[in-house]
Parts: structure tokens; C-alpha cells; sequence
């Protein structure tokens, strides 16, 4: 069994009547990359604020490396939530002098790290003046300073223009290949579904799912059909022990497959009874898809 | 304990306006310091051209009469400290870097002591800078100096006003971790002294004054012994010693107000 890096059991939040986290709980196991998904004001950013000290639970425990929390594992971890925070009057490297004094590591990769994240030639500028995808960079070579076990990420591609983005999906795969263990959230279904091996799906608090994203993926199959005789079609398949549910969308309809049937099986059994396809595409399922069913059936 | 001063150091290291205005207060405390037996001088003489028996001109800077006079006249720009501390603590919540500090690593009692740490240290400078000020003017000033009488009893008044400057600073960090917001603690701090003092002169009895904290804290270093003639019923309370009491009240005011930022700062989602 691989180990535990970051558990939660039970992690509420109460901002007055609203529930911002509802009894989620959790675990991240070493060397994942872990997706937090969710809309807008899921409670993603509250959970980050949770497990990094702060924002108090109004209930339930987290702990990180098996370890009831404490200040000290903050210093194992690199973190960027939300926005990129430094003091506006100081350099980059001034900027990385204190996070290394706070996280007790030597500063000696600084100048390193910034030219890795491009902000070398600014290293005598004052952060104030850095534009904000300067200051993302900033915050990505923070988190790195300390040679981190676990990187937080918060939307963590917010405001990058497409280089920049792809850059940030880049260092998370190579930091990602050093073994170290990646918690991302983010409202983007398919950030997530390109990087991330687990994830948890929240909504209102509440986490509706959580698990391997290829086991979400490979689950089910969806086939599109359509026939001269739509009506003949949708009776045919009305009591048909292959499929699971049929949806009509625009023209087509929308098939989820039973486990361990294929579009060909579906299509074969359809023929024997007289109907000819004008139409059968498998759907490759997205986490969008699956994303936005689970929101329906949690409503 | 060197760990967080170095953090706070490097914080301030590069800031020009914190700098400007550390500047700006010791030259004006230097200035007023120099100053002051000039124009109280100058008063005297004006004064005493009406008066029926010549005033006598004063010497402030006599030593050891002098950590008196000094440390009392300070007190009155220690308020320009407290604004310091109070756009310091709270450009740490207006930037955020209270929150990012902690996420980076810092626990919550380590920011805290951080800022104990910073009061400490900008008290004492204030301090020593009386102290030196007063070194040079008390020997410019005294005939025939004596090394007894440089460092007699009366270098409490400097001890008293480095435990009023940090009772003091210490309610302003209160008060901006409190708030949060720099302006809104700054008035507050103004309004606050303003409403105390009027409270005691309209309904407080002259014994429970001193438990008030503004006065508590400038108690300590209060009015100065004069060479002037005490003038029957006078209210003015002279003082020649630091009164062992005020201490302990500042310093149970202190004591509370360190409880009071280590209960807020672990109550409060930054």
C-alpha cells in the first residue's frame, strides 16, 4: 500500500449559514497528481485554506505525512493559492530570502530557480512592478525553492496566456516525475483531466465523487445512433438488455452502454432485428461529460 | 528567536518609507530635544518681565536631572512610533503576506512573536537614542561633570520610558491587528486616547485614574521636578521616581494585550 501524504476526515466549514465544506473526506497518496474539481464556489480554495493553517475547520481533522498538522510539514510543502503574494517592494530575490528563512532551507537555488521560471533578468526589480503573469511565475519558483514533497496549486493556470499555460502543464509533469505529490484544484475540467491521475469532485461543500480519473473515463461507453425510422429505432432499444439508459439529443440518440458491450454488439443485435444504422459514433467520454452528470444527479 | 528577527530585518531591509519615517522621527525627537530649553527659556523671560520676582532660567540637560526631562518630552513623539508600527503590522494584512507567511511555514504564534520582537527592538533604538542624546547634551550642559552623576538612580526614567514605549507600541499593534486597516487604526488609537482622557476628567475619581491604560503606560514617565516654586494647591503631580505600581499596572496592561493578539490570532481565518 502506497503512503498516505495528506488526509481528511470529516472537514467542515461554516461561514455563518453557509456550508463552504460539508464533511468532506479525502486522501492523497504519495507521488500522485490529486484534482480537487469543482465550480466556483465548491469550497476548493476553503479546503487549500484548511489543510494550510489558514482557515480554522469550524469541524473534523486533517492531517499531513500521518502526522497530526503542524507548522513544520507547511515547510515541506510549496504552496500558490489563489493569487501570487509578495511583499510589493522587494526583489525577487529579497522575495525568496524571506520564504527561505520562513521554510528554514538555504536560498542557494534561487537564482536558479528564476532563471528556470524566466524572471531572471527582473531579479533587481521590485515585484510591484511585475505584470501578473510574471507574478505567477514568481509564486511557481517560491513553491520550488524549498525542494518540495507536496506542490499546492489553486487555479493554477488562471490569468497565463496559452505559453504560459503550457508551461505550467509542463513543470507539473517534470516535478510531477521526481515523485513529488501534486494537489491541483481547479474549475477546468480538462486541466485536470490532462494532468491528473486522482480526483475529487465537489460541489457546494460536498464532495460527490472521488477516485482514479481513468476508472471515471473508461467506466462506461457512450454511442451516438440514428436511423431512417427514428421511432422504430428508439422501440427497438427501448427494451434492448444492452444498454443502460438512451437520451435523445437533437437527431441522435444518446446510448450508455451496459459493462463489457461494444458499439459493434449494439449494432449486430439492431440489424437482427431490421433496423440499419444512418448513423453510430462512440463517444469518447470526457470529465466534462461526467462532470456535468454528476452535478445533475446531485441536484 | 534570531530566525524571526532576521525575517522581520529583511522585510523592512529595502523598504524605503519605513526608513523615511524612522529617519524623520529621530531627527525630530534629536531636534526637540535640543530645542526645548530654548524656547521654555524663552517663555520664562517673557514671563517673567510681568512678574512681581524674576524667574530663574532652567537647565534641562543637568545631569541627572536630565533622563527626567528627556524622557518625559519624549513621550510625546512615541505616538509617532505607534503609527509606524501600526502601517507596518497592517501592510502585512493589506498585502497578504500575513496569510502567505503562514502558508509558507510561519506558525501563528511565530508571526506574532515576529511582531513582539520588532516592537522590542524599535522601543529599545528609541531608547538608546534618548540615551545618547542625552549624553551629549548633559555633557555640553553640566559643569564639573561626575561620573555618579551620569549614571545615578535617575537612568530609571530611561528604563521607565523604554517599558512606557513598548506598552504603548504594543496597544498600537493591538489595536492594527485588530483592525486590520491602517487608517481606520490609527484614528481609532487617536479617538481611543481622546475618549479616555475626556472620560477621566468628567466622571473618574483621581485614585482609579491610573488604571486606565494610556495613563498607565504614561505614568511612567510623568511630569518632571522643576526648579519652580510649588504653588499652594497646585493639581500639577511632580514626580522624582519611577513608581514601582505603574510598572506593574503597564506591564498586567502588557500581559493582557499579548493574550489578546495570541487569542485573535488563533480564533480568526487570515
Amino acid at each position: 500500500m502506497s503512503e498516505t501524504i495528506l488526509s481528511l476526515q470529516h472537514l467542515t466549514k461554516h461561514y455563518g449559514r453557509i456550508h463552504a465544506v460539508n464533511d468532506l473526506s479525502l486522501e492523497v497518496n504519495k507521488g500522485e497528481v490529486y484534482g480537487i474539481l469543482g465550480p466556483n464556489g465548491s469550497g476548493k480554495t476553503t479546503t487549500l485554506g484548511m489543510i494550510l493553517d489558514v482557515v480554522n475547520p469550524t469541524s473534523g481533522t486533517y492531517s499531513w505525512f500521518g502526522q497530526p498538522p503542524s507548522h513544520t510539514h507547511r515547510k515541506r510543502i510549496g504552496s500558490i493559492l489563489e493569487q501570487p503574494i509578495f511583499y510589493p517592494y522587494l526583489t525577487p530575490l529579497q522575495n525568496l530570502k524571506i520564504v527561505s528563512l520562513i521554510k528554514e532551507v538555504p536560498a542557494s537555488n534561487a537564482e536558479e530557480l528564476l532563471k528556470m521560471v524566466g524572471l531572471y533578468e527582473r531579479r533587481h526589480s521590485k515585484f510591484s512592478t511585475f505584470s501578473y503573469g510574471m507574478r505567477q511565475r514568481m509564486a511557481l519558483a517560491a513553491s520550488l525553492l524549498c525542494n518540495p514533497e507536496v506542490l499546492i496549486l489553486d487555479e493554477p493556470t488562471n490569468g497565463l496566456d496559452p505559453q504560459g499555460i503550457a508551461e505550467v502543464r509542463e513543470l507539473i509533469r517534470t516535478v510531477a516525475a521526481r515523485g513529488v505529490t501534486i494537489i491541483l484544484a481547479s474549475h477546468l475540467l480538462d486541466e485536470v483531466q490532462k494532468t491528473c491521475s486522482s480526483v475529487c469532485v465537489l460541489d457546494k461543500g460536498k464532495r460527490l465523487f472521488a477516485g482514479n480519473v481513468e476508472e471515471v473515463l473508461r467506466e462506461t461507453i457512450l454511442v451516438e445512433v440514428a436511423a431512417a425510422d427514428p421511432a422504430k429505432l428508439e422501440q427497438a432499444l427501448a427494451g434492448s438488455p444492452l444498454i443502460k439508459s438512451v437520451e435523445r439529443q437533437h437527431d441522435v440518440l444518446l446510448i450508455k452502454l451496459e459493462e463489457n458491450v461494444t458499439a459493434g454488439d449494439l449494432n449486430a443485435a439492431l440489424h437482427a432485428q431490421g433496423i440499419v444504422l444512418s448513423h453510430l459514433v462512440q463517444r469518447k467520454k470526457t470529465l466534462e461529460n461526467y462532470f456535468l452528470e454528476l452535478l445533475k444527479t446531485a441536484e | 528567536m534570531i530566525r524571526l528577527i532576521k525575517i522581520e530585518f529583511k522585510k523592512i531591509l529595502s523598504y524605503r518609507v519605513f526608513w523615511l519615517l524612522v529617519g524623520f522621527y529621530a531627527v525630530s525627537l534629536t531636534f526637540m530635544l535640543i530645542v526645548a530649553q530654548v524656547i521654555i527659556n524663552e517663555i520664562l523671560r517673557e514671563a517673567g518681565q510681568s512678574a512681581p520676582i524674576p524667574l530663574l532660567k532652567i537647565s534641562l540637560y543637568q545631569f541627572p536631572r536630565i533622563w527626567n526631562n528627556l524622557t518625559y518630552m519624549a513621550g510625546f513623539l512615541t505616538l509617532f512610533l505607534a503609527i509606524i508600527v501600526i502601517f507596518f503590522v497592517c501592510n502585512e494584512y493589506s498585502n497578504k503576506t500575513f496569510r502567505q507567511n503562514i502558508i509558507n511555514g510561519l506558525s501563528r504564534n511565530e508571526f506574532v512573536l515576529s511582531k513582539l520582537y520588532f516592537i522590542l527592538i524599535i522601543s529599545l533604538a528609541a531608547t538608546l537614542l534618548i540615551l545618547v542624546v542625552g549624553l551629549v547634551l548633559g555633557l555640553i550642559h553640566t559643569k564639573d561633570v561626575d561620573f555618579g552623576d551620569i549614571f545615578n538612580s535617575k537612568l530609571q526614567f530611561i528604563a521607565g520610558y523604554f517599558v512606557e514605549a513598548f506598552c504603548y507600541l504594543l496597544f498600537a499593534f493591538f489595536i492594527a491587528f485588530l483592525l486590520k486597516k491602517a487608517g481606520l487604526a490609527v484614528i481609532t488609537l487617536l479617538f481611543y486616547t481622546m475618549i479616555e482622557q475626556i472620560l477621566i476628567w468628567w466622571k473618574i475619581p483621581a485614585e482609579y485614574v491610573k488604571f486606565f491604560p494610556m495613563k498607565a503606560f504614561g505614568r511612567l514617565v510623568h511630569f518632571p521636578k522643576i526648579p519652580l516654586p510649588e504653588i499652594n494647591g497646585s493639581s500639577i503631580h511632580f514626580q522624582d521616581h519611577v513608581s514601582l505600581a505603574d510598572t506593574g499596572i503597564a506591564l498586567l496592561y502588557a500581559g493582557i494585550l499579548i493574550f489578546l493578539i495570541y487569542r485573535i490570532m488563533h480564533k480568526r481565518d487570515i
